[in-house]
C-alpha cells in the first residue's frame, strides 16, 4: 500500500550537503498543550537553501547542524511555524509550538495575513473543525462556525448548496452571498464542487479592512478559502487516507397531516355546505366520493361511506393505504473516500488528493456523486524566483427533480399535500393491486381511471391529475452534470531590496449540463411521446493580476521598530456564461433519451453573457515596534455591469490595532492578562451584482418573434443613472487573553450601512412595466460579535492531565434599519414591505379577526378599530400592518470540544432567538376554497369552527369550506416565532495509540462516529426556520440526519 | 545572464499590467446576445416593424397555465357567462373564472388581463413615441407601423374598459367609483371611473401610475386611435404577410365592436359592412375546420401559433381539445350550455357538429356529452393551432344588429340569411319582427361566437337600454341545472343586471403602487 502511495510522489531531487562549519542544536518540540510533535520540521532560518532540515521523531526530539552566524530555527508543522532564537546553542532548544498566529498560506493580494497585526475582524475555521463535521459541503460547515456568519439549511438536496450571510442582510435584492476568494483569486463555481478536505483554513474577513481590496465584490464580506499545500516535509510524504460511510435519514418531519378517515370526516363538513348538497344522504355521499374524483377508500359502496352526522362507516374498513411520503423516502447511504499527499522541501513541494464521495439521499432517485482531484505544486526556481501551479477538477453528477413549489411532480410538494384518501398504485374494484402484464411492475395511479376501481366509478383525481410523483421519480430522470476545473499559475520574483513582483493567472471553467427527461408513458409528457430537454450553460473566468510588493527590512527604518509594507495590483477579471438548450418530443421507445431519439423539435435557443471588472489597488500597512498598526487600503473599480456614466467606483478602508498588554505599563496584569489587544477600523465597500442579470441599467427590448417574422418586446426600461451600491463599515473590536490564553475573548461592534441600495422597485402594472432597477435607500446593520473560548479543564498551565474541555460560544446581535426609501416612506409588496424605519423583509400583512357567525375568516378594515370584513380581496394597503421581521434577536453556538486520553468528543448547539416567519405550508394546509379539494388539511382542522361554539373567538379556525378562498389568505395568522434550536453535530473519536500505529507503520490513526443534525426544535412540528434568510419556507428537499463511521489513517 | 533574464522577466511582468490585462476602454464595455438595446430598435422601420411584430406574439404569449394571452382572457370571459360549463374541476385551473373569483381576487386570469393590456399599450406608446423620428424614405411601411400601433393600444383601451367598468350605454342607480368624487351614483356610466390613460411610453424618467378615467374618456381615445389608424392604413400600401398582423379591415372590424358598444348603430354597421368585404363566409366542410386555421377564409384576424410558440399544457388547445389529453381530458371538458344546443340549434344546423350529442355520448364518443369539438388541435402532436380573434361572421351579426336597431329591418334580414344558410341550408329570419329580429341575432352570437369570448362581453352588453323595444336584458345572466351547470363547481348560479360580481376588481398590486385607482365595489 505504502508503495503505491509513494508512487504518487515527485521526485523533488534536491541535493542535500552538510556545510563544514556547523555546530549541532538539540531540543524537544511540544505543542500548546504539552504533547510531543512528532513530524515538525526544523530548519536553520534565513540559513543556505541547501542547508540540511531535521524532523523531530516520535517523542518530539531533533538535532539539527547550523552554520555559524546564524542565531534562530524555524520550526514548522502543519498549519503553525514559529521562530525560536538558538542562544549559545549549549542548551537545548525546546520549543512550545503555538497555534500559528499567521494563518497559513492565507493571502490577500500577496499580503499575508497575520492575526497578530490584523486590524480588522475575521475569524477562521481550521481544517480541524472542519473534519469534525460529517459534510461533503464546505459550506455546511460553516453553520455555527464564526460569529457574523449565518448559514440556511438550503435546498438540502445532496449536492446542493446552503446560502451563507455575513452580518446580516447588507441588500434588497442585489446579491447578499459573500465573495468566495480561493487560492487567492475570486471563485465563481459552487462550493459543492470543493472537497472539504481539502481545505486547509477557511477566513471570514467580516469588516472593511480587508474586504475593500476587494472593492466591487467583496461588500457583503469575503471567505478567504485557503487549499492544503505540500509544505516542507523534510522531503518525507506525508499521506492521508479518510474512509467514512454512513446513512442519512429524514430530519424534521412532516407537519401533521389528516388521516384518511379524518380526511373524509372534515372534507365532508366542507363539502356538507356546498351549493346544491342533495337532500337524501345516500346521493349525498355518492356524490361526495365524486366530488373527491371518485376516491374511495373503503370497502363500502359509495352512498354508504359516511353516515348522517358526517362520519366515515363505522363498518368500513381500508381497501388501500397507501403513503406517499413513505413511498418516496429512503434510508441514505453515503460514503466519502479521500486520499492526500503532500510532500516537500525547501525547494519544492506538491501536495496532490482524490477524492469520492457518493450519496443517494433519504428520497429515491436523488442521488449524488463526486469525484474532485486537485494538484498544487510550488518550486523555488532561482533564490529569486518562485513559481507554482494549482489545478483541480471536479465531476458532480446530481440526480434532481422538479422543485418548483407548485409542480406535482415536486415530490416535497405532492407528498406532503396531497389528500391520504388517493393511493399511489392502481387497485381493482376488490381492492387487489393491479399489475402491468409482466405481473411484476405495479401500476401506477395517475389520477385519471375506468371505473375498475374500489370505488367503481370513473376517477378524476383533482389534485395532481394526470401525475404520479413516484411513478415520475422513476421514469423520469432530471440530472445536473457539471465538470468543474480550476488551474491556476503564478510567478513570484524578488528584486532589488525588498521588492516582489508577482502575477497570478488563474482560470475557472465549468460545464454544466441540465437534463430532464421525460417519459413517453406517463405523466406530463406522455401525450407528446415523451421529451427531452437539455440546458448546455460552459461558464469561463479568468482573473489577471499584477502585483507589486515592497516590504523594507532595514534601511529608511531602524529594524524591527518601524515595519513598512506597500502593495500596489492591477488586477482584470472576465466573465463568460454560453448557454444552449433545446427541448424536443416524440420518443421512438424506451431506453433512448438522446435528443437524436425525438422526433419533433419544440424549441431551441442560445446566448451569450459577459461580465468585466477591472481594479487598481493599492494597499499600506505600517506597524511600530510590533505594537500600534496601521492599514489602509483603496480600491478603483471598474464593472461592466453599470453605464459608462457610473461604471467606476473609488473605495477604500482605514484601520488601526493597538497591542496593550505589550506595553511596559500593563506588565503589572501579565500574571493574568496575556493579551490585549483593540482594534478599529472603518471603510467603504461596493456591490455591483444586482441579481437581476448582466445589463440592468439598459432599456432594452427581447426577441418575441410572431412565427416566423422576427419580433421584439419591451424587457426593461433600464436605468442609465444606476449607480454602485456602496457599504460605510465601521468595525471597532477587541482581543483578549487570560491566563496564558487559556481563556480568550473577541468582541467585535460593527456599523454596516448600506448606501443606495439597488432595488427592483416594483411599478403599478398599469404603466405596462413591472419594475425599475433603481438605487432605493439607504439601510443599516448593526450588531455585536462576540466569541469566547474556554479551557475548562486543560493542562496548559498545570500538571499534565489525560482530560481537556474546551468550551467555544459564538454570539451575534444584529439590528437591521431602514433609514430611508427613495421619495416615499415605504414600498410594499406581496406580504412584505420597506418600510423607513423598520426591518429591511419586514412582514406587512392583513390582519385576521378570527370568524364571524357562520365560520367565515373575517379581517380587520382599516387601523385601530373593530371593523371587520369576509370580502379579503376588498382589503387595501390600508389595513395592512406590521408583523414583525424575520430577523433574530440573537443567534448563536455552543461548540463544547473534549478528550480523554485517546478519545475526543466534540458537539455543537446552535441557536437562534426572536424573529417571526410566515408559515407559508401551513397555511397551505389550512387553506380553503375550490382549489383545496384533493388536497390534505394539517390536524388542526379537527379544531375547526364547526357550528356554535367558540364561534367569536379571535383564534378560532375557519370552518372547513369550499368556496370561503380566503380562510387561509396572507395575513398575520400565520406568522410564527422564528427562534429555534439545533444540536448541529456529535463526534466521537478515538486516536490509536502510537505505539501500534507505530508498528503498522503509520504515523497517525483515529476512528470516528459522528452525528449532523441530531435534534431541532421550534414553533410547530414539521417546520424548518432555517431554510431560508427571509422567514418563508417553500417545498424543497427534506433536511436529513447524518450518522456517520469513518477511519482517517497517516502513513 | 542571470541578472539580464531577471530584469528582463520583471519588465515583462510589469508590462502585462498595462497590455494584456484590459486598459482598452472597450474591456468594460458588454451587451446581451438575447436582447437588444432600446436605442437600437428605433433605428431602422425594420427594428419598428420588428416591435409590432412583438405585440401580435405578446396576443398569444405564455406566462401561466391560465394565463397563455388573449385565449386565455377569452376563456375566462365566456366561462363568466351561461353558455359554456365545466364537466368538472380537472386540475383546478379556470375554475375561479367559472366561479367568477378570478374577476373579483387579486389573482387568476383577471388580474393577468390588466397587466396583459396595458403591457400591449406600453409596446404600442413605445413604438408611436419613436416611429416618428427614424430616419426612412418608405413612408408606407411606417405609416402600416404606426397604424398598427395606434390600433392595438384602442384594442386593449377597449377591452379593458369592457371589464373594469358596466357598458358605455348603461345606466343605473347602483353606486360605482365616479373620478374625482369617490362612489356615487351617476347618470351614465359614461361618467364613472374606467381605467387609467397611458399615451406616453413608461420610461426610468418617467413612470408615474394615472388615476382611472371616465369611461368616455377612454372611449374617446378608443375612437380617436381607430381614426388615426385607419387614415393611416388608407394611405399605406404595404400588405400583411399574413392575418396575424393587422390591417385596415382588423382595424375596421375593432371599430365596428366599438360602435357597436358605443350605439352608433350607422358606424357599427358601415365599419362591419367594410371589414368583411374580403372575407368570405366558411361553408361546408370548412364550417367545422377545428378553428385552427387562419387560412380559412372567414378569418380576419387570427393568432398563429407555431409548436415551438405554443404553452403545451399551457394553452388554449390543451384547455379545449380532448384528444389532446391534456386539460381538457383531465376531467375539465368545456360544455355548451345543453338547453342552447338541445333547444336552440336547429338539428340541420352544420354547427351541431360543434359539441357532442347525447346521442354520440350514447354512441361511445369518448367525450362528455355537450363538450366542446369546435377548437380541435392540427395534429395530437403539439398544441400548435391558431386562435381567431376576428371572424366574417360576427361582422355580420354586428351589421345585421346595427342595422334593426337604426329600423333596416329588411337590410338586417338579408344579411343575416347571407350569414345564416352557410350554418344551416334552410336557415330564413324573414318575417321577424325588429324585436324577435334582434333577439335572433343575439342567439346567432352565442351559438356563432362560442368560445371565442364574447358572451360576458354581450351579457354586459345586454343590460343597456336599446332602441328596439324588450331586447334589455333586466335578469342578468342566470345559469341553471337544466343548462347543464353543476352549481356545486359553479358556486354563483346569477348575475343581476349591473351586478358587481360582473365588475372586474382592480388588482392588488396596481393598488399597492398607485394609490390613486379606486377600487371597484
Amino acid at each position: 500500500m505504502k508503495k503505491i502511495l509513494l508512487l504518487f510522489a515527485l521526485a523533488a531531487g534536491v541535493g542535500l550537503q552538510a556545510f563544514a562549519q556547523t555546530r549541532t542544536v538539540k531540543g524537544q518540540v511540544k505543542n500548546d498543550k504539552g504533547e510531543a510533535v512528532v513530524g515538525a520540521v526544523v530548519t536553520v532560518e534565513n540559513g543556505s537553501p541547501d542547508a540540511l532540515s531535521a524532523q523531530t521523531d516520535e517523542n518530539g526530539y531533533y538535532e539539527i547542524q547550523v552554520e555559524d552566524g546564524k542565531t534562530q530555527l524555524k520550526v514548522e508543522y502543519v498549519g503553525s511555524s514559529q521562530i525560536v532564537d538558538i542562544g549559545d546553542g549549549s542548551a537545548p532548544v525546546n520549543v512550545s509550538l503555538r497555534s500559528s498566529e499567521e494563518l497559513e498560506g492565507v493571502q490577500v493580494y500577496g499580503k499575508k495575513l497575520d492575526r497578530r497585526s490584523y486590524v480588522g475582524a475575521l475569524t477562521t475555521v481550521s481544517a480541524d473543525q472542519i473534519s469534525k463535521r460529517p459534510v461533503t459541503n464546505i459550506a455546511k460547515a460553516i453553520e455555527g462556525a464564526a460569529p457574523g456568519v449565518q448559514v440556511t439549511s438550503g435546498g438540502g438536496q445532496p449536492g446542493a448548496s446552503p446560502d451563507i450571510l455575513i452580518r446580516g442582510i447588507g441588500s434588497i435584492s442585489a446579491n447578499n452571498a459573500p465573495l468566495i476568494v480561493l487560492d487567492g483569486a475570486p471563485y465563481s463555481g459552487t462550493l459543492a464542487s470543493i472537497n472539504p478536505n481539502d481545505v486547509e483554513n477557511m477566513t471570514f474577513l467580516k469588516d472593511a479592512t480587508a474586504t475593500a481590496l476587494y472593492g466591487s465584490r467583496g461588500a457583503n464580506g469575503v471567505i478567504l478559502l485557503t487549499t492544503k499545500k505540500g509544505g516542507n516535509t523534510a522531503g518525507k510524504p506525508r499521506i492521508n487516507l479518510d474512509a467514512s460511510v454512513g446513512f442519512l435519514n429524514r430530519f424534521i418531519p412532516k407537519y401533521e397531516t389528516l388521516g384518511t378517515k379524518d380526511y373524509y370526516e372534515v372534507a365532508w363538513q366542507a363539502f356538507k355546505r356546498e351549493a346544491g348538497f342533495p337532500s337524501d344522504h345516500g346521493d349525498a355521499s355518492q356524490a361526495f366520493v365524486t366530488f373527491l374524483g371518485g376516491y374511495n377508500a373503503y370497502n363500502v359502496p359509495n352512498r354508504e361511506l359516511m353516515t348522517v352526522d358526517g362520519k366515515v362507516n363505522p363498518n368500513a374498513s381500508l381497501v388501500y393505504t397507501d403513503d406517499w411520503a413513505d413511498e418516496v423516502l429512503t434510508v441514505g447511504l453515503r460514503q466519502q473516500y479521500n486520499l492526500s499527499v503532500a510532500n516537500g522541501d525547501q525547494r519544492s513541494d506538491y501536495y496532490f488528493s482524490l477524492g469520492y464521495s457518493k450519496d443517494n439521499g433519504i428520497v429515491k432517485n436523488s442521488n449524488y456523486d463526486r469525484l474532485t482531484t486537485r494538484l498544487t505544486a510550488n518550486s523555488q526556481v532561482t533564490s529569486w524566483l518562485k513559481s507554482g501551479i494549482s489545478l483541480a477538477g471536479t465531476m458532480d453528477d446530481q440526480r434532481v427533480f422538479v422543485q418548483d413549489n407548485a409542480a406535482y411532480v415536486n415530490p416535497f410538494m405532492s407528498t406532503q399535500v396531497m389528500a391520504p384518501i388517493y393511493p399511489v398504485y392502481r387497485y381493482d374494484s376488490l381492492g387487489n393491486r393491479l399489475y402491468e402484464a409482466d405481473g411484476v411492475t405495479p401500476l401506477y395511479d395517475f389520477g385519471r381511471n375506468d371505473a375498475n376501481n374500489p370505488a367503481r366509478q370513473e376517477q378524476f383525481r383533482p389534485f395532481g391529475q394526470g401525475t404520479n410523483v413516484v411513478a415520475a421519480m422513476q421514469q423520469d430522470e432530471r440530472t445536473n452534470k457539471q465538470l468543474t476545473g480550476f488551474g491556476k499559475t503564478y510567478l513570484e520574483a524578488k528584486f532589488l531590496k525588498d521588492f516582489t513582483v508577482t502575477t497570478n493567472f488563474v482560470y475557472n471553467y465549468i460545464n454544466q449540463t441540465v437534463d430532464a427527461f421525460q417519459n413517453y408513458k406517463y405523466g406530463d409528457a406522455a401525450t407528446f411521446g415523451g421529451r427531452v430537454n437539455r440546458g448546455l450553460n460552459t461558464y469561463t473566468s479568468w482573473t489577471f493580476n499584477q502585483i507589486l510588493n515592497w516590504k523594507p527590512s532595514f534601511g529608511i527604518f531602524a529594524k524591527d521598530e518601524h515595519n513598512l509594507d506597500v502593495t500596489l495590483v492591477h488586477e482584470a477579471y472576465k466573465e463568460q456564461n454560453r448557454y444552449n438548450s433545446f427541448r424536443r418530443i416524440g420518443l421512438v421507445g424506451t431506453g433512448y433519451t438522446e435528443g437524436d431519439a425525438a422526433a419533433v423539435n419544440e424549441g431551441s435557443g442560445s446566448y451569450v453573457d459577459n461580465l468585466a471588472i477591472e481594479s487598481y489597488i493599492g494597499s499600506i500597512s505600517y506597524d511600530y515596534k510590533g505594537k500600534y498598526f496601521l492599514t489602509a487600503n483603496i480600491n478603483r473599480n471598474g464593472t461592466s455591469r453599470f453605464s459608462e456614466k457610473s461604471r467606476w467606483g473609488l473605495f477604500y478602508s482605514i484601520g488601526g490595532g493597538w497591542i496593550i498588554s505589550d506595553e511596559a505599563f500593563m506588565e503589572d496584569t501579565k500574571g493574568w492578562l496575556s493579551m490585549l489587544k483593540i482594534r478599529a477600523s472603518y471603510g467603504y465597500t461596493g456591490q455591483q451584482d444586482l441579481g437581476t442579470g448582466y445589463y440592468a441599467w439598459m432599456p432594452r427590448y427581447s426577441f418575441n418573434h410572431n412565427g416566423s417574422h422576427p419580433g421584439y418586446t419591451l424587457a426593461t426600461i433600464g436605468n442609465e443613472d444606476l449607480k454602485w451600491e456602496r457599504r460605510l463599515e465601521t468595525n471597532i473590536g477587541f482581543d483578549a487573553g487570560f491566563k496564558k490564553d487559556r481563556f480568550l475573548i473577541s468582541v467585535d461592534y460593527f456599523n454596516r450601512g448600506s448606501r443606495d441600495m439597488l432595488y427592483g422597485l416594483p411599478l403599478a402594472p398599469s404603466s405596462g412595466v413591472t419594475s425599475q432597477p433603481v438605487n432605493v435607500g439607504d439601510m443599516n446593520n448593526s450588531g455585536i460579535e462576540a466569541m469566547i473560548s474556554a479551557d475548562i479543564v486543560s493542562n496548559r498551565d498545570r500538571k499534565p492531565t489525560d482530560f481537556n474541555w474546551n468550551v467555544r460560544v459564538n454570539l451575534t446581535r444584529i439590528r437591521n434599519k431602514i433609514i430611508s426609501v427613495q421619495g416615499k416612506d415605504s414600498i410594499i409588496g406581496g406580504g412584505t414591505a420597506i418600510i423607513k424605519g423598520l426591518p429591511v423583509s419586514s412582514f406587512y400583512l392583513p390582519r385576521y379577526a378570527g370568524v364571524n357567525g357562520q365560520g367565515i375568516a373575517q379581517y380587520y378594515v382599516g387601523q385601530g378599530t373593530d371593523s371587520v370584513t369576509t370580502d379579503y380581496a376588498s382589503l387595501g394597503i390600508e389595513s395592512y400592518s406590521y408583523a414583525g421581521s424575520p430577523f433574530r434577536d440573537l443567534e448563536g453556538s455552543l461548540t463544547n470540544t473534549l478528550s480523554y486520553k485517546n478519545f475526543d468528543f466534540t458537539f455543537m448547539l446552535s441557536f437562534g432567538l426572536g424573529g417571526k416567519f410566515y408559515d407559508n405550508t401551513y397555511a397551505n394546509l389550512m387553506n380553503q376554497g375550490y382549489q383545496q379539494n384533493g388536497q390534505n388539511w394539517h390536524i388542526d382542522m379537527l379544531n375547526a369552527w364547526n357550528g356554535g361554539e367558540g364561534s367569536d373567538s379571535k383564534d378560532a379556525i375557519p370552518r372547513a369550506s369550499y368556496t370561503d378562498r380566503y380562510a387561509a389568505a396572507l395575513s398575520d395568522r400565520f406568522i410564527v416565532s422564528n427562534s429555534f434550536l439545533n444540536l448541529k453535530s456529535i463526534n466521537f473519536g478515538y486516536t490509536i495509540p502510537a505505539k501500534w500505529t507505530k508498528k503498522a507503520q503509520m504515523s497517525n490513526a483515529r476512528i470516528y462516529v459522528s452525528m449532523d443534525n441530531v435534534l431541532y426544535f421550534s414553533a410547530r412540528k414539521g417546520l424548518d426556520l432555517n431554510q431560508s434568510f427571509f422567514g418563508t419556507s417553500s417545498f424543497t428537499y427534506f433536511p436529513y440526519r447524518t450518522y456517520m463511521f469513518g477511519i482517517q489513517l497517516g502513513l | 545572464m542571470n541578472r539580464i533574464f531577471k530584469s528582463s522577466l520583471i519588465a515583462v511582468l510589469g508590462f502585462s499590467a498595462f497590455t494584456l490585462g484590459s486598459c482598452k476602454k472597450s474591456f468594460l464595455e458588454t451587451k446581451p446576445t438575447d436582447q437588444v438595446a432600446t436605442s437600437e430598435v428605433f433605428k431602422t422601420v425594420e427594428g419598428a416593424e420588428a416591435a409590432l411584430q412583438g405585440i401580435h406574439r405578446t396576443v398569444y404569449e405564455v406566462a401561466d397555465h391560465d394565463a397563455f394571452g388573449f385565449p386565455s382572457i377569452a376563456l375566462m370571459w365566456d366561462l363568466m357567462g351561461e353558455d359554456m360549463s365545466l364537466s368538472g374541476g380537472g386540475s383546478g385551473w379556470f375554475v375561479g373564472a367559472y366561479r367568477l373569483t378570478d374577476a373579483r381576487t387579486p389573482d387568476g386570469t383577471g388580474s393577468y388581463m390588466w397587466g396583459f393590456f396595458y403591457r400591449i399599450i406600453n409596446n404600442a406608446n413605445y413604438i408611436l413615441a419613436n416611429v416618428d423620428k427614424i430616419e426612412t424614405n418608405d413612408e408606407s411601411r411606417r405609416d402600416f407601423v404606426k397604424a398598427g400601433a395606434l390600433f392595438y393600444r384602442a384594442w386593449a383601451y377597449y377591452n379593458l374598459a369592457n371589464c373594469y367598468m358596466f357598458t358605455y350605454a348603461g345606466s343605473s342607480t347602483v353606486p360605482v367609483p365616479v373620478p374625482g368624487s369617490g362612489m356615487g351614483v351617476v347618470s351614465s356610466f359614461k361618467e364613472a371611473a374606467c381605467v387609467p390613460i397611458y399615451t406616453e411610453p413608461t420610461t426610468a424618467e418617467n413612470h408615474q401610475a394615472n388615476p382611472r378615467a371616465s369611461v368616455q374618456e377612454v372611449y374617446d381615445r378608443i375612437v380617436s386611435d381607430l381614426d388615426a389608424a385607419l387614415a393611416l392604413y388608407a394611405v399605406s400600401d404595404r400588405g400583411r404577410a399574413d392575418k396575424s398582423e393587422i390591417n385596415i379591415d382588423v382595424a375596421k372590424g375593432l371599430y365596428a365592436r366599438v360602435a357597436l358598444v358605443m350605439q352608433n348603430w350607422p358606424k357599427a354597421e358601415q365599419m362591419a359592412r367594410e371589414a368583411r368585404a374580403n372575407y368570405a363566409f366558411a361553408t361546408g366542410v370548412n364550417v367545422n375546420d377545428g378553428f385552427n386555421n387562419a387560412k380559412n377564409s372567414e378569418w380576419i384576424w387570427g393568432s398563429i401559433i407555431n409548436t415551438e410558440q405554443t404553452g403545451l399544457w399551457a394553452s388554449f388547445l390543451s384547455q379545449m381539445d380532448w384528444d389532446m389529453g391534456l386539460y381538457a381530458a383531465g376531467g375539465q371538458e368545456k360544455r355548451i350550455n345543453t338547453d342552447l344546443f338541445n333547444n336552440q340549434i336547429d338539428t340541420t344546423d352544420l354547427r351541431r357538429a360543434w359539441w357532442i350529442s347525447r346521442e354520440q355520448k350514447r354512441a361511445g364518443a369518448p367525450y362528455a356529452a355537450y363538450s366542446q369539438r369546435k377548437f380541435r388541435v392540427l395534429t395530437t402532436a403539439s398544441t400548435a393551432g391558431d386562435f381567431p380573434m376576428m371572424r366574417a361572421s360576427e361582422m355580420a351579426l354586428i351589421e345585421a344588429e346595427a342595422m334593426a336597431m337604426q329600423g333596416n329591418t329588411g337590410g338586417a334580414i338579408t344579411v343575416l340569411n347571407d350569414f345564416g344558410r352557410t350554418r344551416q341550408a334552410s336557415y330564413d329570419a324573414s318575417g321577424l319582427g325588429a324585436t324577435d329580429l334582434v333577439k335572433e341575432i343575439w342567439l346567432q352570437r352565442r351559438i356563432e361566437l362560442w368560445g371565442e369570448g364574447f358572451r360576458y362581453f354581450d351579457l354586459q352588453r345586454s343590460f343597456a337600454t336599446f332602441p328596439v323595444s324588450d331586447v334589455q336584458n333586466t335578469t342578468g345572466m342566470q345559469r341553471s341545472g337544466a343548462q347543464g351547470h353543476n352549481s356545486q363547481l359553479a358556486s354563483i348560479m346569477s348575475v343581476g343586471q349591473y351586478g358587481y360580481d360582473y365588475l372586474f376588481r382592480i388588482p392588488g398590486n396596481e393598488r399597492e403602487q398607485n394609490p390613486q385607482v379606486m377600487q371597484n365595489p
